[in-house]
């Protein structure tokens, strides 16, 4: 992984640059089931030292295409190439790939350290060798301790770990990690997921990960895949994926959003000026060529929107309504204001003075404004 | 409140007495030196002798023990593989048909069962030679086919219970599917296999009806001795030898239960 610290300044990341070779190369794959579509003509490059994610709904394709890439599942049309080697019709077994399932798949009537020991077993590693590598895991996980235990006398967490050293054993190229952290409690999830992090940026591997908790991708992932319906929406950094979803889909589906429907009617300079519903007029930074009377889709997500009337600036686009609820969080509070009989709008606001001194309540007219640059143009 | 306990225990005790009462008198008059089985006459190891001078009984039971040992052993191998088509083998055509046809000697009457296979036997003779009488072999295959359709259901259940995973998981770390087999699915699926082993082995050891068709003059079962004796009038030799086959089962059944119990520390 090209650590940010050992990354020069302005150097490209691997995925902007054109010269760069992919690792993991999936061209065209279509997996039918009977007659559904689990995977529709997916392309998508990934490479060395990324931790990937894999993001969507149940249903999505994105356990499918993990599997296709562990070679459990092969498709029904496409290619599949890992290092530069087609793999599609490499049999799981002679894949330099290991992968991390859900449910741990810990062999019940081996202990922890025959667990990790399974794999080299099957390269014919010569046993001091294999002993040496059990070590390495172990430590590098901190299960020593757990080393004659067997599967059920351990915790969720700890399950978790042993996994993790079995499949990381063989020191794969790639590591598949199907929802790693959903069987896991909330606390030690968010905990799991840095040291996660941490684990990859040291040891160098290439991790895909597949995930439906777009809070965990964002968290982990250099990139996400958000997956639907077979197919993969839009393929970017955590942070462009938030900032700039390209769909409706990608928007909704990544943290809350307030969406605007409307028509373009005119243009000034990089801004472009949008109708929407009871005459709402939004002006918003869009570089894409649409012409006039498009239908479009205004994005605004609920924190980069402000009260009025302390914090307008020129050209800020308000909408005004009623508050309906309120949502206290502790760090922020969540209001729904309805702006119409159709739509209700959702603010984040910070908790910065305590909660008795609160400025909202109830009932309270309140107009709320956003930035033009704050609001994404969907087409799709 | 106090709840009264006596009637619920006092129907317990009945149901166990009505359960054990006849095997624990059948073993009891084992040790009767009397000659009629319902007189007491004494405590003597008798009959116990007798039985271990009764060639046609040992015989007869070393003839059902063969049988069943084979029986058991080909019945559990095809089983696992009808349990494996089923479980493992996805949606082939053809899956209903043969989910039916291997279930259906569950509940086949034993006389239809008997009958028809001492046709296809006699048939078969006349036809290419093959089986050369009606014997050993003849109440081997016979048993086998409604052996294997009980040690299927056993294996299959546990099958289905297991996670898929854990063979994907062996598969993904470099194990060849064979490999898989032998040191995943089949550790895991051991249980089963016993328990459909001694199932096989018990059905065959007790079948009457089935070999009855398909015995031939020269081989007689345990059952179809003591059928016959019966017959004629109970002899304490066959509480005797009734004694001797609880005890065995007894020693199976505790060793076999000692063995899981330690498996699973």
């Amino acid at each position: 992984m090209a650590r940010p610290e050992d990354r020069e300044p302005g150097a490209l990341e691997a995925w902007q640059d054109p010269r760069a070779r992919p690792y993991v190369r999936i061209e065209g794959v279509t997996r039918l089931f009977g007659e559904v579509r689990a995977l529709n003509d997916v392309s998508l490059d990934i490479y060395q030292g990324e931790f990937f994610s894999l993001l969507g709904g149940s249903g999505c394709g994105k356990s499918t295409l993990l599997r296709l890439l562990a070679g459990l599942d092969s498709p029904t049309r496409g290619r599949i190439w890992i290092d530069g080697v087609d793999v599609t019709d490499i049999p799981a077994y002679r894949r330099p790939v290991n992968m991390m399932f859900q449910s741990y798949a810990l062999f019940p009537h081996m202990n922890v350290e025959a667990n990790i020991e399974f794999g080299l077993r099957q390269e014919k590693m010569p046993r001091a060798e294999r002993a040496e590598r059990v070590g390495e895991m172990l430590d590098l996980l901190h299960i020593g301790d757990l080393r004659k235990r067997r599967p059920d006398q351990l915790s969720g967490g700890q399950r978790q770990r042993v996994a993790l050293a079995r499949s990381l054993a063989k020191h794969p190229k790639l590591l598949l990690l199907d929802e790693p952290l959903g069987a896991l409690d909330k606390k030690l999830r968010t905990h799991t997921q840095f040291e996660l992090v941490k684990l990859q940026e040291r040891i160098g591997i290439t991790f895909v990960t597949v995930t439906h908790d777009q809070e965990e991708a964002m968290t982990m992932s250099s990139r996400i895949a958000v997956m639907d319906a077979g197919q993969i929406i839009q393929v970017d950094t955590p942070g462009a994926i938030y900032e700039y979803p390209n769909s409706r889909m990608v928007a909704s589906f990544i943290g809350s959003v307030n969406l605007f429907e409307g028509k373009v009617f005119g243009r000034e300079d990089n801004d472009i000026l949008v109708a929407g519903d009871d005459y709402l007029v939004m002006r918003l930074r869009c570089l894409q060529p649409l012409s006039l009377g498009t239908p479009v889709t205004v994005a605004v997500r609920p924190e980069k929107m402000r009260l009025c009337p302390e914090c307008e600036g020129p050209g800020d686009n308000r909408v005004s309504g009623h508050v309906e609820d309120i949502a206290y969080l502790g760090n922020v509070s969540i209001y729904h204001v309805r702006v119409s009989p159709e739509q209700v709008v959702t603010l984040t606001l910070a908790n910065m003075q305590p909660r008795t001194e609160q400025m909202l309540t109830w009932g309270q007219e309140v107009t709320m404004s956003w930035s033009p640059v704050c609001g994404v143009v969907l087409t799709e | 409140m106090k709840t009264r306990r006596w009637p619920l225990y006092s129907l317990l005790a009945f149901g166990y007495a009505f359960l054990y009462v006849p095997v624990l008198l059948l073993v009891v008059y084992s040790f009767n030196a009397s000659r009629l089985v319902t007189v007491w006459g004494g405590f003597s190891t008798h009959w116990y002798g007798e039985l271990l001078k009764n060639t046609q009984i040992l015989d007869a039971a070393w003839l059902s023990v063969r049988i069943a040992t084979v029986n058991a052993t080909l019945a559990t191998i095809l089983g696992s593989l009808a349990a494996m088509a089923l479980v493992r083998g996805g949606r082939f055509r053809g899956r209903g048909g043969f989910e039916l046809l291997l279930t259906a000697p569950l509940v086949m009457p034993e006389v239809i069962v008997g009958l028809s296979l001492l046709l296809l036997f006699v048939a078969m003779q006349h036809g290419i030679g093959w089986p050369d009488g009606r014997g050993f072999t003849t109440i081997t295959i016979a048993h086998i086919t409604f052996s294997m359709a009980y040690a299927t259901v056993v294996i299959r259940a546990r099958l289905a219970q297991m996670d898929r995973s854990l063979e994907e998981a062996a598969l993904d770390l470099g194990a060849r599917p064979l490999v898989v087999y032998l040191r995943i699915t089949l550790p895991l699926i051991a249980p089963a296999l016993l328990s459909a082993w001694l199932l096989a082995f018990t059905l065959s050891l007790d079948d009457l009806v089935i070999a009855s068709f398909v015995a031939g003059p020269a081989s007689t079962t345990l059952p179809m001795v003591v059928y016959s004796s019966v017959r004629l009038g109970v002899s304490p030799q066959i509480n005797a030898l009734a004694s001797l086959i609880l005890l065995f089962v007894s020693l199976a059944v505790i060793i076999a239960g000692l063995v899981m119990a330690r498996r699973r520390d």
